[in-house]
């Protein structure tokens, strides 16, 4: 049966060369975790350098604006153990292993400098993958070794640790062994003070196991009757249900470990691990209950190393508590916040009830507290509609400050002109300004005539929005259009349309047609648009509630993995009276 | 990523490359080992015993330079430590055949000087 561990890693852009560098990090964390061995790591380290490279260099613009994804797995199987890496980026199509390597060259006069990246990465590979799925490359590489001889695997029966005999490690006279260098017994918790030739003619019959760093000792809910002292290195202790690394209590050496499961036989309730190469005495339960304990000063060393695990606990708890009253005083303030970013959003359903000839509904869900998405629409005149609606980077926190700023920098720009391409132009110069987050937005504006239907649109880098025309329903042409906030000094152009009495207007974030299952293809714009057109019948309302419906449907969960939003314009026929008063643009 | 170099007797130029030879660190020393090379006007060692990782983009870079060195009628040999990811990786893409490679640098002084 294998065993398989399995860790991810997202890096956001803006990609650049320190991207390597962290991704080489966390990979060499992987791998110190599950103690895979250099030559292997070195191999997945390489890889990972030129897959990520080549994804920036030849991804294009997608690969670089979008999250490059990265995971690890580590399966122990019959015989070996193998580590794979997988690479999951939004670039160009492209397969490695479809390529047809060169004929080596003979000579420097024959050897073309280029094109090195792929042969050197097969070569290096034992098995290579390659799959392009919901419009991402995954590129797998991986790694087998050999697992260690029954030799080299301790008697705890824990693969990668070694076995010596405490004699033999204890006597080691090699510079650098760091329990050479402690006299006697007396700096082990648990023989302080006590016979040092009767401890020793014991523990010389005891093993020490040799760690390497990432490596377990005990693992919660496993059996345990083994008592175990730290002789050098260093462990760590995790009681947190999530195993989370930040909860970990160290242990130093001389510290007992084990103690309690070995008394009460109940099973192991914390993760005990290498977080260095660790040196551990193991104590039998012979040994220990019937030798060891009736070594005077023995059974008391252990009661004050239980009276001292005890208090290190409830500080622990009581750090505990803190950190929860803190979380909950931080989740307090999400709520605010998720409260305020509503209140800028003009989140009522129908948006202008007092008006017969316009009907706008929307709907903005962040998939956290607070979200990236936008949307907007208010009169600047008593003809002229503002819309807008736009998409930041990213969630959260960060992406919900950068969309208050957007949304307030766009107000003011629309009251001051008439032209859509100058409203993003000039909020683009804005964001640009002081951007330290390397934050952007997608948006979409227009100015909509409500007298004559004529809309002007401009648009930076959003998706497009669906026209319901009769029984008809298709994307709407939008001019090309950087992202907003990302690059100074650009200038956007504006196209126009007219919406005729009952067309609808549907703008709407990728948080929509890019909702997917757990595994599955995404919603998408073409589900997007059947389902508008098979219910044009429906007042806006009553569309954005069918379009949530069905998503949810479509993904099986009512969470959302983006934030979601969905704006339904229908221009509706003027009354007479107010056609007497039509202006014109 | 460090580069340092120093003259040996007998016009031999003796570049010691050292640490990760990834993209990042290619970058960085690019135009100072092409500058090294060029000005000499000697041959080369290029010793990458101390280099811990080399990408292709740093193997590009060692191939046109050896290319650059050889019209101008000079020599580049290499110095890898046996049993490496450096060498392992130089010798995934055939190196070998293009370039002497020695695994001492005694051994690769002595053949440059003849």
């Amino acid at each position: 049966m294998a065993h398989l561990h399995e860790s991810r890693l997202e890096l956001q852009p803006p990609h650049d060369s320190s991207v390597l560098y962290r991704a080489s990090e966390w990979l060499k964390a992987e791998g110190n975790k599950h103690a895979i061995p250099d030559e292997q790591l070195d191999r997945l380290d390489l890889f990972l350098n030129e897959a990520l490279a080549n994804v920036m260099d030849h991804g294009g613009a997608s690969a670089l604006a979008s999250p490059i994804r990265l995971s690890t797995s580590f399966a122990q199987l019959p015989g070996q153990n193998e580590a794979t890496i997988t690479i999951s980026d939004a670039g160009t199509a492209f397969d490695p292993l479809a390529h047809s390597p060169r004929p080596a060259p003979k000579s420097l006069d024959e050897a073309i400098p280029g094109g090195l990246g792929i042969p050197m990465i097969r070569s290096l590979a034992d098995e290579m993958g390659y799959a392009y799925r919901d419009s991402q490359n995954h590129l797998s590489f991986t790694v087998r070794w050999k697992l260690a001889t029954p030799m080299e695997v301790g008697s705890a029966g824990i693969p990668g640790i070694r076995v010596r005999p405490f004699k033999r490690s204890y006597a080691d006279s090699s510079p650098g062994r760091k329990e050479r260098r402690r006299p006697g017994v007396s700096w082990m918790q648990l023989f302080r003070g006590t016979d040092e030739d009767a401890v020793l003619s014991i523990l010389n019959e005891c093993d020490v196991l040799v760690m390497p760093p990432g490596t377990p000792l005990l693992k919660p809910g496993a059996a345990n009757d083994a008592v175990f002292v730290l002789l050098s290195g260093s462990l760590s202790a995790c009681l947190d249900s999530d195993l989370n690394p930040d909860a970990a209590i160290p242990i130093a050496p001389g510290e007992c470990i084990g103690e309690m499961s070995a008394i009460d036989g109940k099973s192991v309730t914390a993760l005990v691990e290498a977080t260095a190469e660790a040196r551990v005495l193991k104590v039998t339960p012979e040994l220990f209950f019937n030798r060891l304990l009736t070594i005077p000063g023995v059974a008391r060393n252990l009661l004050i190393a239980l009276t001292e695990r005890m208090r290190r606990t409830n500080e622990s708890m009581m750090e505990a508590q803190r950190k929860q009253l803190a979380l909950q005083h931080l989740h307090k303030e999400l709520e605010v916040a998720r409260q305020l970013q509503a209140s800028m959003l003009p989140l009522r359903n129908p948006m202008f009830p007092e008006r017969d000839d316009l009907e706008i509904a929307a709907l903005m869900e962040p998939a956290s507290e607070v979200g990236g998405d936008l949307f907007d629409a208010f009169f600047v005149d008593d003809q002229h509609l503002f819309i807008c609606i736009g998409d930041v980077s990213g969630h959260g926190i960060p992406a919900a400050l950068f969309m208050a700023r957007s949304i307030g920098l766009m107000r003011i720009a629309a009251m001051g002109t008439m032209h859509p391409d100058d409203v993003i132009g000039k909020i683009n110069d804005q964001l640009c300004s002081g951007n330290e987050t390397n934050l952007f937005v997608t948006l979409f504006c227009g100015f909509l005539n409500v007298s004559t239907g004529r809309l002007v649109y401009s648009n930076g880098g959003h998706c497009a929005p669906i026209l319901v025309s009769g029984n008809k329903a298709s994307s709407i042409p939008i001019p090309k259009g950087t992202l907003v906030g990302a690059i100074p000094g650009l200038a956007y152009s504006s196209f126009e349309m007219v919406l005729d009495p009952e067309d609808t207007l549907v703008c709407y974030t990728d948080g929509v047609t890019e909702a997917q299952p757990v595994s599955g293809e995404e919603f998408s714009e073409e589900r997007l648009i059947e389902l508008l057109r098979n219910n044009r019948n429906q007042s806006p309302e009553a569309m954005v509630e069918t379009v949530r419906h069905e998503v949810t449907e479509f993904t099986g969960n009512n969470a959302l993995d983006d934030d979601y939003t969905l704006m339904v314009i229908r221009r509706h026929p003027m009354k007479k009276s107010n056609q007497s008063s039509e202006g014109t643009q | 990523m460090a580069i340092e170099h120093n003259d040996l007797s007998g016009g031999l130029r003796h570049i010691v490359l050292s640490g990760r030879l990834d993209f990042h660190g290619v970058e960085k020393i690019i135009g100072q080992l092409s500058s090294l090379l060029t000005a000499s006007g000697s041959n080369a060692l290029i010793d990458l015993t101390q280099a811990t990782l080399i990408c292709s983009m740093g193997i590009r870079a060692l191939i046109l330079n050896a290319k650059n060195m050889q019209q101008r009628g000079r020599r580049m040999a290499l110095v890898v430590d046996d049993g490496t990811i450096v060498s392992t990786t130089l010798k995934s893409v055939g190196i070998d055949s293009l370039l002497p490679v020695f695994t001492s640098l005694p051994d690769a002084k002595k053949a440059m000087l003849q």
